[in-house]
C-alpha cells in the first residue's frame, strides 16, 4: 500500500490508476474467492486463510493475488472461487483442497476435475465460469465487477476504472447534463416502485431549501431479497460514487446510507470504503478539485420493515420512531429535517456510474422500451440454482426459472413465483416444465413489447419481467426477491405468512392497516385451521378494497397484494380449505395427518429414531406403523423417508 | 411501564454501569437524532437494553422516559429482556418459510423447552425470529449470536445442533 494522499484532480486519479496497474504487472494469476455472506456461512474464511498460508509458504506472494470478493451469485455452490485470467470455476472448496489447487492450477495452470461444477443431470463438468448455464442468460453490468474487486480495497476499485465517472460528472458535465443523462437512460427506481430516477433528481434540484440531502436506502426489508446486501458487500465504492454524482446533480452537501441492522458485513465494508474515500479526498471538501463538498454517514436501522418507506426512513434518521406520514408534499421537496432529500435504493445508485461512464444510450440499449437496464434478482426457494441473478429487464419468467434457475429443486413441480416481498403477489407458473421459448438476447425487448401489447400468449411464464407487467398480473417488482414455490407450498398459508408479517410490522398509525391486517389474519387463521366458512373469501376481498383505498402509506396500501393474488390464481385452494377442510399442499397442520404406506415401507427404521414423540413403531424389515394420536405432525419422518412411504394427507 | 419506574433498578441482579452508558452518550453528544445509534451501542455492550440504562439515557438527554421506551420498543432490533448467552435468531424470511422454518422453530422449542422470545432458565439459550437475514440460498437459516450463520437446517438434526452449541459454549467457559 502506497501512502494515502488526496487525489487532487482527475489527472491525479488517472496517474494513480496507472501506478496501481503497473505495480501489479507481475501478478499473473488471481484467485477470486467469494466472501459474501452466503459463502462466509459455507466456510470460505478457512479456505482464504489456507490459500494465504500456502501462497506465503511457497513464496508466491509477488505473482499470485488472493482476492476475497463480493458475491458472484452462485450461492448454491459455495465456497466458490474463480482463477483468472482463465476463468476456471471451482466449487465447494475446503482448506484441504488448497495445496493441490495452488500447485496444479495457480502454478501449473492445470484444471482439477474434481473441484468443477457438474450438471446434476449428468452433463459434462463445467470448466469455465462463462460456460455455466446459470450465467448464460444473464447480463451482468453490476455483478461482473465483483470478481475483479476486493471490496475492502479502494485500489481494486480504482484499478477497475472506479471514480472516473465521478470525475467526469464533477468536472466535465454540469448538473443539468448529469440529470439529462440519467433521465434519458430510462433508469427507474430499483427499490420497487419504479419511479423514473431522472425525474426524481430534477424535482430535488428544482426544490428550494438548503442544505439538500442525498440518501441511500439500504433497508432491504423484503424477506427473500438480498441483492442490496450483496451489492454493498461486494462493491461499496460503486454506491458511494453514485451518491457523489447524485449530490453534484441536485446540489447536496450531506449524504446518508440507511442500512439494515441485520447486515453486519455490509455495514463494516461500507464504513471502511467511506474511510478510504475520505482519505483519498473523494469525500470531503472540494472533491477532485471540483468545488463540490460532500460527505456520507451510515445509519443502522432498527429492524423495522416500515422504515424502507421514504418518510418513515427519514423519521428514523432523525432518531424518531419510523412512522410514515402522508405524502402530500414529497420528500424530494421536504424530507429529512424538512429539507429537499433525494432517496434512492442501493441498486439504483450502483447503476449511476455506468450510465455516466458508458453513456445513457448504452444503458437504454439493455432491457425494454418501458424498463431499461438490468435488474438483480435473488432467486430463492424451491429452485435448483439459488443465488443472485442479473438479467435484462423484459426477460421472461420462464427463462429465469428454467434456463438460469435450472427448474425445481425437489421432486414436485413448480406452482408459483412470489415477487415484490410483502407488497407483491404470487404469480402462477403451474404446469411449467421445459423452456420452449428461445429468444436471442438482442431481441428480448421486442418480445417483451409484443407481450405488452397483448399479442403474446396469456401464460404468465412468458410475460416479460418488468415493472408494469408485474403490476398487471397482481404483483410488483419490489426490490428483486423472487421466491419460487412448488406444489408442496400452500398458497393460503403463504397469504397468512405475509399478512402476519405485515401485521407485526405495521406501525399502527392508521386504522385501516392496523385493524384490517388483524381481521385478515383472523380470517386466514380460521381458514387454515379448518374453521373457514362461506363468505370468508368475499370478506377478505372487501378488506383488501378498503386497505387499498384508505391506508396511509405504501405498506398498508399494497398489503392486499399477497391475499388478492393468491385468491385470484389459487381460489381452488382456498375453497378446498373452507369447504372440504383439506390442505391440498399438505402444509396446514390442523388439516393433515401422517401415516405410513405399508406397501412402500421397507422397515429401515430411519423414521423411528427422529420421531420426537415415539409415535412410530416397528421392527427392522417390518412395515412400521404411525400412531396418529401421539403424532405432533413435525414432519421429521416425512423428511427422512427415502422410499416415499410416509404419506401426508 | 411499571418495571421501569424503579430508581435505576437493575434486572437480573447486575449492578448499573452508569459510567459505561455515559461514555456512549458523550461520544454522540447525547443529541436527539443519535438516540437510535446510542441505544444500539448500549444494546451491543449489555446484549439488551437494561431499564437503568434507559433511565440514564432519558435523564442525560432530557428526553421523557416514555419517548425513549417508545423508540426502544418500536424497533425489533432492541430487546428489553436479557438474552441468553447463546442467542438463536431463526430466520422466517419467505425463502426460509417455504423451506420449513416453522418446523425448525417447533423443533427448537422442543429441544430448548422454551418458546420463541424466551430465555432458558439457566440463561444459556434464548431464541427470537428475524424477518430475513438475507442468506436465502441457505434456507432454512439460524443465526447464532448475530454473527454465525447455520444454513440448510433439517428438523431431524436440531437436537444435535443444540447439543453442539451447548458443548462449545461450556468448553469455552
Amino acid at each position: 500500500m502506497t501512502d494515502v494522499s488526496i487525489i487532487e484532480d482527475p489527472a491525479a486519479l488517472e496517474r494513480l490508476r496507472e501506478e496501481i496497474t503497473a505495480r501489479r504487472r507481475n501478478r499473473t494469476r488471481v484467485i477470486a474467492v467469494c466472501a459474501g455472506t452466503g459463502c462466509v456461512a459455507c466456510g470460505c474464511g478457512p479456505v482464504i486463510d489456507a490459500l494465504r498460508e500456502e501462497v506465503r509458504r511457497r513464496d508466491l506472494e509477488d505473482t499470485i493475488t488472493i482476492r476475497p470478493t463480493g458475491c458472484p451469485g452462485v450461492c448454491e455452490m459455495g465456497p466458490v472461487a474463480t482463477v483468472q485470467p482463465e476463468g476456471i470455476l471451482y466449487q465447494k472448496l475446503t482448506p484441504r483442497d488448497i495445496p493441490e489447487l495452488v500447485e496444479r492450477t495457480l502454478v501449473g495452470g492445470e484444471v482439477i476435475d474434481r473441484l468443477l461444477y457438474e450438471d446434476p443431470d449428468g452433463g459434462e463438468p463445467v470448466v469455465y465460469e462463462r460456460d455455466l448455464p446459470f450465467y448464460r442468460r444473464q447480463v451482468r453490468t453490476l455483478l461482473d465487477a465483483h470478481a475483479h474487486i476486493d471490496p475492502t480495497s479502494i485500489e481494486d476499485y480504482i484499478a477497475h476504472g472506479g471514480y472516473a465517472s465521478a470525475a467526469k460528472a464533477l468536472l466535465e458535465m454540469g448538473p443539468d447534463d448529469v440529470i439529462d443523462a440519467v433521465t434519458r437512460s430510462g433508469l427507474r427506481g430499483r427499490g420497487g416502485g419504479g419511479f423514473p430516477t431522472g425525474r426524481k433528481w430534477q424535482s430535488c434540484r428544482d426544490a428550494s431549501g438548503e442544505p439538500k440531502y442525498v440518501m441511500c436506502n439500504a433497508d432491504e426489508g423484503d424477506p427473500g431479497a438480498f441483492m442490496d446486501r450483496s451489492l454493498l458487500e461486494g462493491n461499496p465504492h460503486a454506491v458511494i460514487e453514485g451518491m457523489i454524482i447524485g449530490a453534484r446533480a441536485v446540489g447536496a452537501t450531506e449524504g446518508y446510507v440507511y442500512v439494515r441492522n441485520e447486515y453486519p458485513i455490509a455495514v463494516q465494508r461500507l464504513a471502511l470504503a467511506l474511510e478510504q474515500a475520505r482519505a483519498h479526498g473523494l469525500l470531503g471538501e472540494n472533491i477532485l478539485g471540483s468545488g463540490l463538498s460532500f460527505d456520507i454517514r451510515i445509519n443502522r436501522g432498527g429492524g423495522a420493515f416500515v422504515c424502507g418507506e421514504s418518510t418513515a426512513l427519514m423519521a428514523s434518521l432523525e432518531g424518531k420512531v419510523g412512522e410514515p406520514r402522508a405524502k402530500y408534499i414529497h420528500t424530494v421537496v421536504r424530507g429529512l429535517w424538512e429539507r429537499p432529500s433525494l432517496l434512492n435504493n442501493v441498486e439504483t445508485w450502483a447503476n449511476v456510474p455506468g450510465i455516466i461512464d458508458r453513456g445513457w444510450e448504452w444503458f437504454r440499449s439493455i432491457g425494454t422500451e418501458r424498463a431499461a437496464g438490468t435488474k438483480v434478482f435473488s432467486l430463492v426457494g424451491k429452485i435448483r440454482n439459488t443465488g443472485l441473478v442479473e438479467v435484462p429487464l423484459g426477460i421472461t419468467l420462464r427463462e429465469i426459472l428454467f434456463d438460469i434457475g435450472g427448474g425445481p429443486s425437489g421432486r414436485r413441480p413448480l406452482k408459483a413465483v412470489q415477487t415484490g416481498g410483502p407488497s407483491g403477489g404470487c404469480i402462477p407458473v403451474r404446469g411449467a416444465t421445459e423452456p420452449v421459448m428461445d429468444v436471442p438476447l438482442d431481441r428480448l425487448g421486442e418480445a417483451a413489447d409484443t407481450a405488452a401489447r397483448g399479442e403474446a400468449q396469456a401464460d404468465p411464464l412468458d410475460l416479460p419481467v418488468d415493472y408494469d407487467t408485474l403490476v398487471e398480473v397482481g404483483s410488483m417488482m419490489g426490490s428483486g426477491g423472487m421466491i419460487v414455490m412448488d406444489e408442496d407450498t400452500c398458497m393460503v398459508d403463504v397469504a397468512l405468512y405475509f399478512v402476519r408479517f405485515l401485521e407485526e410490522e405495521s406501525c399502527g398509525k392508521c386504522t385501516p392497516c392496523r385493524e384490517g391486517l388483524m381481521r385478515m389474519r383472523e380470517i386466514l387463521e380460521r381458514i387454515t385451521t379448518g374453521h373457514g366458512h362461506d363468505g370468508d373469501i368475499e370478506a377478505l376481498l372487501d378488506i383488501c378494497d378498503v386497505l387499498e383505498d384508505t391506508a396511509l402509506c405504501a405498506l398498508g396500501g399494497s398489503a392486499p397484494n399477497p391475499v388478492r393474488s393468491t385468491i385470484r390464481y389459487f381460489r381452488d385452494e382456498y375453497e378446498a380449505h373452507i369447504a372440504e377442510h383439506r390442505c391440498p399442499a399438505g402444509v396446514c397442520k390442523e388439516l393433515i395427518t401422517y401415516s405410513i404406506d405399508a406397501e412402500k415401507c421397507t422397515g429401515c427404521l430411519a423414521c423411528v429414531r427422529p420421531c420426537p414423540t415415539d409415535a412410530i413403531e416397528g421392527a427392522k424389515k417390518q412395515p412400521h406403523t404411525l400412531d396418529a394420536e401421539r403424532c405432533i405432525k413435525c414432519g421429521a419422518c416425512y423428511e427422512v423417508c427415502r422410499f416415499d412411504a410416509v404419506i401426508r394427507s | 411501564m411499571d418495571h421501569l419506574a424503579t430508581e435505576h433498578g437493575a434486572a437480573g441482579g447486575e449492578s448499573p454501569d452508569l459510567g459505561g452508558v455515559d461514555e456512549i452518550l458523550e461520544r454522540y453528544g447525547a443529541e436527539r437524532p443519535a438516540l437510535i445509534m446510542m441505544l444500539q451501542e448500549i444494546q451491543e455492550r449489555y446484549r439488551y437494553l437494561p431499564r437503568w440504562a434507559l433511565r440514564r439515557v432519558s435523564e442525560r438527554m432530557e428526553v421523557p422516559l416514555s419517548e425513549v421506551v417508545h423508540t426502544a420498543s418500536f424497533y425489533r432490533a432492541f430487546s428489553l429482556e436479557p438474552k441468553g448467552r447463546i442467542h438463536l435468531s431463526v430466520c422466517t424470511g419467505t425463502a426460509c418459510h417455504v423451506r420449513g422454518a416453522a418446523q425448525i422453530i417447533d423443533a427448537l422449542e422442543r429441544e430448548l423447552g422454551v418458546p420463541v422470545g424466551a430465555t432458558t432458565e439457566d440463561g444459556q439459550f434464548s431464541m427470537s425470529t428475524v424477518n430475513c437475514v438475507g442468506a436465502c440460498a441457505l434456507a432454512p437459516v439460524v443465526m447464532v449470536n448475530d454473527d454465525a450463520f447455520h444454513g440448510h437446517l433439517q428438523v431431524t438434526r436440531m437436537g444435535r445442533f443444540i447439543e453442539t452449541l451447548r458443548r462449545d459454549e461450556e468448553d469455552e467457559s
